[in-house]
């Protein structure tokens, strides 16, 4: 892969629309984690109008609200599904995971086609889901993930989307009761804002390692005292 | 009748709060017990008066007071910033002046504007703030158009951004243009949702939505008035974001009738707004205090505060909003080599905030004790809400 000889690439997919709540905390995260070990990174900001490169490593999808999120969803189009036949992750947060399922109904009843990179649908729940959440997450190594939800649509996992992990406080998926988040292959969503990968150096680290493989540690004493506020 | 027993209740929670000593200077106890006792309290207590009503994100208190201060000073106004219906009801009942200006919470303008049936509105902007609270802009906005087309009130509305736009009635609106252009929370039109353009300091949108000609604006320090004429603001409160308020608060003022140049006269009296901007003893060393609690108020304190020495203190209470992810919606990065003190119950999020930007955070759960810790200089302490209402009740400096 291009990566051994040159920088990763990360994408940051419409920030502007799908990048609310913070999310850009989870480009700054992953860049943090590679500079302090001197593996080279560029970001790529994709702006409404420009094409989506199918040429990143990582593809960073955030939260929106409901009009900028479908907006997106038309904007994306098939580009990240090329991204993803080609080897590429793509992590998502709240509608960033929400717009990467089969399909998505909004608040006011307006069902949209997702992008199809996730074995999922999401529609509303009854409730709002807002307030901290804590994951046990069943990808290997990962442990306990912490982070903010607020999230009215809940999702419904079909066979072929694995969970995150198994909601230990908080809402989660909501419509699959017990669980949050989802993935398949390399493409991995979360309702969890936070921003869940500067909060959770494990997952952020899970994340890079589908492109790069073992990492060295790195000194996160600060991640963890923030982290310990939310799960003790 | 009910509404003299509610008065006289209120007056008694008032007491109780005050002589039990747990703090607070028993306005919300008041306010709470007024409006239980006589729900219409509100309408009532405003029938017969002329009300400014000041709405918004960012920027409430400061306009309010620079709009009293405007008006003569002679008003009912809310002036510590308590903007739900209790902190209302509170200042009505406080005043027999027959000319009120009141700043009100975004999420609780409609029922209170239905209750004072305001002479004139200020819309200031909308972005986010208190995800976990208010939840998505485009909602608080909605809110506002709806209310505000049931209402014959003048608007003073902030030209530049887009939701304060669609929520106004185009008929009875005072466009101005207060200088600040913060697009990310309005990437696409409220109106219809498609993309807005956002060009050469304007906006507009395929719909016909689109940034109107403001009747004033702020142009380098000067306001410019509807009939084209310049008048230097020279105001005794910092920043630009201010400069842009004294451009909405004048434009307020001229549509309760008083001339530009004797509202900026006034205007120019305020130097600081329920503690906002004022010089304080902190730790033994002056230092100013700036609210900063959402992105847009962080951006524009950040720039606000320039090379002085500068402690933020985060929480996340109900009032500050619980979800401290926000912090990453600013652009810390600018601090970046810097060191900057953190203190309040989130420090430990915020500092992890600053080491990602490359900052190095000085953390202290003192800030009074951090003061000390901090480079020479005149300080800066950036709070949000519930930091920044603890310190303002600290020594003013030089007293």
């Amino acid at each position: 892969m291009g990566h051994m000889t040159s920088a990763v690439s990360i994408m940051c997919v419409l920030p502007d629309l799908l990048g609310t709540y913070g999310d850009a905390g989870n480009e700054i995260a992953l860049v943090h984690r590679l500079r302090a070990r001197d593996i080279p990174v560029e970001v790529v900001r994709v702006e409404p109008g420009d094409p989506v490169p199918t040429s990143g490593d990582i593809y960073l999808l955030g939260g929106g609200e409901d009009r900028a999120q479908a907006l997106a969803t038309e904007l994306i189009g098939g580009s990240l599904a090329h991204a993803v036949d080609d080897g590429a992750t793509v992590f998502g947060v709240c509608a960033g995971l929400q717009i990467m399922g089969r399909s998505f109904t909004d608040s006011s009843g307006a069902t949209y086609r997702g992008l199809g990179l996730l074995d999922v649908v999401t529609e509303p729940l009854a409730r709002r889901a807002v307030g901290e959440a804590v994951i046990e997450c069943d990808l290997p190594g990962v442990g306990r993930i912490v982070g903010f939800e607020n999230h009215r649509g809940g999702t419904r996992l079909s066979a072929g989307a694995l969970p995150l992990g198994t909601v230990a406080s908080g809402v989660g998926n909501g419509l699959t009761a017990g669980t949050e988040g989802a993935w398949s292959g390399r493409v991995l969503g979360t309702y969890l804002h936070g921003p869940v990968l500067a909060l959770n150096p494990a997952l952020a680290d899970q994340i890079l390692g589908w492109t790069l493989g073992e990492l060295a540690p790195i000194d996160d004493g600060l991640a963890q005292r923030a982290r310990s506020l939310r799960a003790p | 009748m009910r509404l003299s027993l509610a008065l006289a209740v209120g007056s008694l929670a008032r007491s109780a709060t005050r002589i039990s000593g747990r703090g607070g200077d028993g306005v919300h106890a008041r306010g709470v017990a007024i409006n239980r006792v006589d729900p219409r309290a509100i309408e009532l207590l405003a029938r017969g008066r002329e009300c400014v009503l000041i709405t918004g994100t960012n920027g409430k208190t400061t306009t309010a007071h620079l709009i009293a201060q405007a008006l003569g000073g002679r008003v009912a106004h809310n002036s510590t910033g308590a903007n739900m219906q209790s902190g209302v009801v509170s200042a009505l009942a406080d005043s027999i002046d027959s000319v009120a200006v009141l700043e009100v919470d975004e999420l609780h303008f409609p029922a209170i504007a239905a209750a004072v049936r305001p002479r004139v509105v200020v819309l200031l902007n909308a972005t986010r703030d208190q995800l976990d609270r208010s939840h998505e802009v485009a909602r608080v906005a909605e809110g506002w158009r709806a209310s505000l087309a049931t209402l014959d009130a003048t608007v003073v509305a902030n030209a530049a951004d887009p939701h304060v736009v669609a929520a106004t009635p185009a008929e009875r609106a005072i466009w101005c243009d207060p200088g600040t252009r913060w697009c990310s929370d309005a990437r696409t039109c409220p109106r219809c949702g498609q993309l807005l353009s956002w060009r050469d300091e304007k906006w507009s949108c395929a719909c016909a939505l689109l940034m109107p000609a403001p009747d004033y604006l702020l142009e380098g320090d000067d306001l410019v008035d509807p009939s084209g004429g310049n008048h230097d603001l020279q105001l005794a409160i910092p920043g630009r974001v201010n400069k842009g308020n004294a451009v909405m608060a004048a434009a307020a003022a001229a549509a309760m009738g008083i001339d530009v140049d004797i509202a900026l006269g006034r205007m120019r009296e305020v130097r600081e707004a329920s503690g906002r901007f004022g010089r304080y003893d902190i730790g033994g060393r002056p230092a100013r205090l700036i609210l900063a609690k959402n992105p847009a108020g962080m951006a524009t304190a950040l720039e606000l505060v320039g090379e002085s020495p500068l402690i933020i203190g985060i929480n996340a209470r109900a009032v500050d909003g619980r979800d401290t992810s926000w912090l990453y919606d600013v652009r810390f990065e600018s601090l970046a080599g810097r060191t900057v003190g953190v203190t309040g119950e989130r420090r430990d999020d915020l500092a992890l905030r600053l080491h990602l930007a490359g900052v190095t955070p000085l953390v202290d759960a003192d800030p009074l004790h951090l003061a000390g810790r901090m480079p020479d200089g005149e300080l800066c302490l950036l709070g949000n809400y519930s930091n920044f209402a603890v310190w303002r009740r600290g020594v003013p400096w030089g007293t």
